[in-house]
């Protein structure tokens, strides 16, 4: 077990250095050479001047990655002409914001997703069958931002039950901040108005999210339920009188659970991609927004950063639900050893 | 009252009686069941033999209401476990029957235990479920238990993963399983096929001891003849859902009334009686239950058939010829088959 | 219609029927076919409107204010006039060839690097095959839509940038199945006498192996390239890919958004049609090539 952990650790850090090889890559490809594009357009000359120093481009390749590497180490991740600040900056304060959608919609989902597959894997007939196929089909139709501006239509501009976007009302202020995540600081400071506030601009997104999502994850959580409701192993524990919850809680979901997470892991990879749209829809002020503008204004050096700070969150993810597997199949403890 | 006749006023440990189960709607002709009767009384084992499709294993499933919902129903007959009636019982009902009067040993210890659970969870759950004892009680019950059928650690074994143990330990297991919520009856489907000789030896000798020792009443489910001469008193054979040969072990051994089962004994040599003795003597297959011939399902393959056989359905009766036991054969009921020479006798005599 | 019960009563396999089972769903021809016509007919209607979308409209879509800006759905206009007064039905239409051109050349880079990929580490085996799909975990293992929109910015706005950004996340899911593929053929018996009477390598691959991976292909490209198209329209969403004033639904989806309150019409059809195209398009390949199981998650990307 430890030489398999030991070994998943050591893959996710290849996996991280080669993709800082490709956001090098990608800096030496965008037009204008690397300091003035991690200055940002509109950078003054001092800090022009003082990139060019730190990224050494006077020094052959192999030597400026390692300056390069180096600074992404420290956190230098550049200039954003659009905030005017440091791009470690912008996303200390723009992940918070992210990770409060990120976070509650995950869970949301991988909640309902567990629990619906598991209880329409004991419904059978044409009629569930074909409402998962056909669902599971158009879901993955839809492409997120849209569902994002179709509950906007709805619930905004038809019904005006909820707001259109953003995180709080135009005139209300955040709470103080201690995490940057609005829904513990308002909590923490008692301030429970600007906590329904939030509240309330999350519901949208949020939805969105569980929505695309469950669309196609749906299918897969029913799917290994359903298998393993046809193992052998179930009607030995029924011949001894288990059933109901128990049979389904405690025999039945580690076993099903283990294709499951497989599933969720690659779903927070999409997921990852998805909060740029939808907060883009939302207009919620976390990294998805940060990015979007910085492509409609050709600012380079949050572009750069947020892909390395991504794609490091999906590989620490996919570590852990790696070292999870053994966990839930003993089988697979034994293996590795 | 002596006690032979004490017990014998006691209602039979299990009791079965004109059991139907239909597959594919309880108007479907499809029948794996199909009028199925006899009695376990306790300490005694029934054995039930016949090919795969014989209706074997769906006998047992009925038994104990463990049929696919929705694919197989029971459509007639009764079931009684010691005098109660559990045939016509609730889901819910029927849950607090199982495990703990009747208990059923799958045929596989590989697939039918939970390779996420520890051993352990597993062999006293039919105790917590059925709320028999506190954790710490069923926790001793199981390691006492685990030690009767001849696991050598039990403590190690309880900690244990299925994957973690040989398939003899397994089929252990299953057994303190299927043990520990004291049933009055045990039904044990194959339980001699996923094991090597030398295991089968051990866990019938195991079965018996168990047996004597708490008058378990077994029904036992197996084509493997070897098994059945060892330890069954009663033999039922079936033969596409209906039993065609029913009586003691002894008599259907030294004198069968139906072809069919002759037709399995053939194959078997009695002086070297090893378990994992197959059946197949016989020419063809099985039919299908949809497909069904008419007049008795056998007589395709049968050589002593008559006209009357391919018109109407034998009933079991007595025959002439053996002492208590019935075979439903047209021939056989007046006396037409001949005097039953086994392999065994023909090469005494040679 | 088998049922386990059934198969047990066959003979010669021990019985073994399950506990909760029932029935799986019959996947009866009748409605393979509908799939197949209802999946067909969309995906015509769409080639109509990328080959000749004159055919489909009269109006032209970039005549500015050929009618009121912002007008609703009706009266002249079929899907109503988006903020420039331009029919907005014939915005969508003539945005088809776009969507579809660019998601066609996405599967096609992606079906051929991952067929020279997977073929040849399935023909080759041995540390070919280990460092190839080694490369190939990598490649799964990292969030494709998010470094495929960091090369389409680094290389550029437009179309060309998004066709090669994600073209080049493409090719995985086509490597291993083709090797999955290979490595089946392998042990076919007229491989192996193919060989025996002489063929290389290679002449066994073209001759033998290309017909069976044919069927497998099939169900595979039909779905992506719905998904290729639902990438496609978010990366153009976050203004990347195609530029105004293309009409590429992706992008008049960023622009409708601005209208939510004003003009449902704008974010409504786009994103239907995208919708739309996926759902016909796999339809007609599930249809086709009989269901997949439990094959959605493969291969998407989003």
């Amino acid at each position: 077990m430890l030489r398999y952990a030991v070994q998943r650790i050591i893959w996710a850090v290849f996996l991280m250095w080669l993709v800082t090889l490709f956001t090098f890559f990608l800096l030496h490809l965008i037009p204008g050479n690397p300091a003035i594009v991690m200055a940002g357009i509109g950078a003054k000359k001092a800090q022009i001047h003082a990139l060019e120093v730190e990224l050494g481009l006077n020094k052959p390749l192999s030597a400026q990655y390692w300056e390069y590497l180096l600074g992404l180490v420290q956190l230098h991740l550049g200039l954003s002409a659009v905030t005017r600040d440091q791009v470690s900056t912008d996303l200390g304060h723009y992940l918070p914001v992210s990770l409060e959608l990120i976070v509650i919609s995950f869970t949301i989902y991988v909640v309902l997703a567990v629990g619906l597959g598991a209880w329409s894997a004991r419904r059978e007939g044409r009629v569930a069958e074909a409402l998962v196929r056909v669902s599971a089909i158009v879901g993955s139709g839809m492409p997120v931002f849209w569902v994002g501006a179709m509950l906007q239509e709805l619930f905004f501009a038809r019904l005006g039950w909820l707001p259109q976007g953003g995180q709080l009302g135009i005139t209300a202020s955040g709470p103080p901040h201690v995490t940057g995540v609005y829904l513990i600081d308002s909590a923490i400071a008692g301030d429970w108005a600007t906590f329904g506030q939030t509240a309330e601009h999350l519901v949208l997104p949020v939805a969105t999210i569980v929505i695309a999502m469950l669309a196609v994850g749906l299918r897969s959580t029913r799917a290994s339920v359903f298998q393993e409701l046809r193992r052998p192993y179930v009607r030995t524990a029924e011949a001894k009188g288990v059933r109901g919850a128990r049979l389904m809680v405690v025999h039945i979901m580690k076993n099903a659970l283990n294709p499951v997470i497989s599933t969720l892991s690659l779903q927070f990879g999409y997921l990852l991609g998805w909060v740029a749209l939808v907060e883009t829809v939302f207009s919620w002020p976390g990294i998805g927004l940060y990015l979007y503008n910085s492509i409609q204004n050709l600012d380079y050096a949050p572009i750069l950063a947020i892909t390395v700070l991504v794609s490091g969150v999906f590989i620490v993810v996919n570590l852990i639900t790696d070292l999870v597997y053994p966990l839930l199949d003993p089988r697979l403890r034994d293996r590795q050893a | 009252m002596t006690e032979t006749t004490a017990r014998a006023a006691r209602p039979p440990a299990l009791a079965v009686t004109d059991l139907r189960t239909a597959i594919g709607g309880s108007g479907s002709r499809r029948m794996p069941v199909n009028g199925v009767s006899f009695t376990v009384s306790a300490g005694e084992t029934v054995a039930i033999v016949g090919e795969s499709g014989s209706g074997k294993t769906m006998t047992a499933l009925s038994v104990m209401g463990l049929l696919p919902r929705g694919v197989a129903q029971v459509v007639g007959g009764q079931v009684a476990v010691r005098g109660r009636v559990v045939s016509g019982l609730g889901e819910r009902e029927m849950q607090s029957v199982r495990g703990v009067q009747i208990a059923y040993m799958p045929q596989d210890p590989v697939s039918g235990l939970n390779p996420a659970l520890t051993v352990g969870l597993q062999v006293t759950e039919p105790l917590l479920v059925h709320k028999k004892g506190s954790r710490q009680q069923a926790r001793a019950a199981a390691l006492d238990l685990l030690g009767k059928v001849g696991i050598p650690d039990p403590p190690r074994a309880m900690r244990s993963y299925p994957h973690q143990l040989s398939g003899g330990m397994r089929q252990r297991v299953l057994l303190a399983m299927c043990l520990i919520g004291r049933p009055s009856v045990l039904i044990a489907d194959e339980p001699t096929t996923a094991v090597d000789v030398t295991t089968q030896e051990q866990i019938i000798d195991l079965l018996a001891d168990i047996q004597s020792e708490s008058q378990l009443a077994m029904l036992l489910i197996t084509h493997d003849l070897g098994v059945v001469a060892r330890i069954a008193s009663k033999v039922l054979v079936m033969y596409a859902g209906r039993v065609v040969e029913h009586g003691s072990a002894e008599q259907v051994f030294e004198e069968p009334m139906h072809p069919y089962t002759r037709g399995l004994l053939q194959s078997v040599d009695f002086d070297s009686v090893t378990p994992r003795t197959r059946l197949y003597a016989l020419d063809g297959a099985p039919p299908q239950l949809g497909d069904l011939p008419a007049g008795c399902s056998f007589q395709p393959r049968c050589r002593y058939a008559e006209e009357v056989c391919s018109e109407t359905v034998p009933e079991l009766a007595a025959t002439p010829a053996a002492g208590s036991g019935l075979s439903a054969c047209h021939v056989a009921a007046r006396g037409g088959l001949p005097p039953w020479v086994s392999a065994q006798d023909l090469r005494s005599e040679a | 219609m088998s049922m386990d019960a059934d198969v047990a009563v066959a003979g010669g396999r021990p019985e073994v029927p399950r506990t909760t089972f029932r029935r799986t769903w019959s996947r009866s021809a009748h409605s393979r076919q509908v799939f197949v016509v209802v999946g067909g007919l969309i995906v015509a209607v769409f080639l109509v409107a990328a080959i000749a979308p004159g055919l489909l409209t009269s109006h032209n879509p970039s005549a500015l204010y050929s009618g009121p800006a912002t007008a609703a759905p009706g009266s002249g206009h079929l899907l109503g006039t988006d903020e420039l007064g331009r029919d907005f039905f014939a915005r969508l239409v003539y945005g088809t060839r776009s969507s579809l051109v660019m998601s066609v050349l996405i599967v096609a880079i992606g079906a051929v690097l991952g067929t020279v990929v997977g073929v040849t580490a399935g023909l080759f085996g041995g540390w070919i095959d280990e460092v190839l799909m080694r490369v190939v975990d990598l490649f799964l293992s990292l969030p494709g839509f998010v470094l495929a929109l960091a090369l389409a910015a680094a290389l550029g706005r437009g179309e060309r940038s998004v066709v090669i950004a994600l073209g080049i996340i493409w090719w995985p899911g086509y490597a291993r199945l083709f090797r999955g593929m290979v490595i089946a053929m392998k042990h076919r018996l007229h491989v192996e006498s193919a060989r025996a009477l002489g063929a290389g390598n290679f002449r066994i691959a073209r001759r033998h192996m290309l017909p069976f991976m044919y069927g497998q292909l099939n169900a595979r490209i039909t779905q992506d390239l719905g998904y290729a198209l639902v990438n496609v329209a978010g990366l153009s969403f976050v203004g990347l890919g195609a530029q105004p004033p293309s009409p590429e639904w992706g992008s008049l989806l960023q622009t409708g958004l601005q209208y939510v309150a004003t003009a449902w019409w704008l974010t409504v059809f786009p994103g239907l049609a995208i919708t739309l195209w996926t759902v016909g398009i796999a339809m007609l390949g599930d249809g086709l090539s009989g269901f997949a199981r439990g094959e959605r998650l493969t291969g998407e990307r989003d």
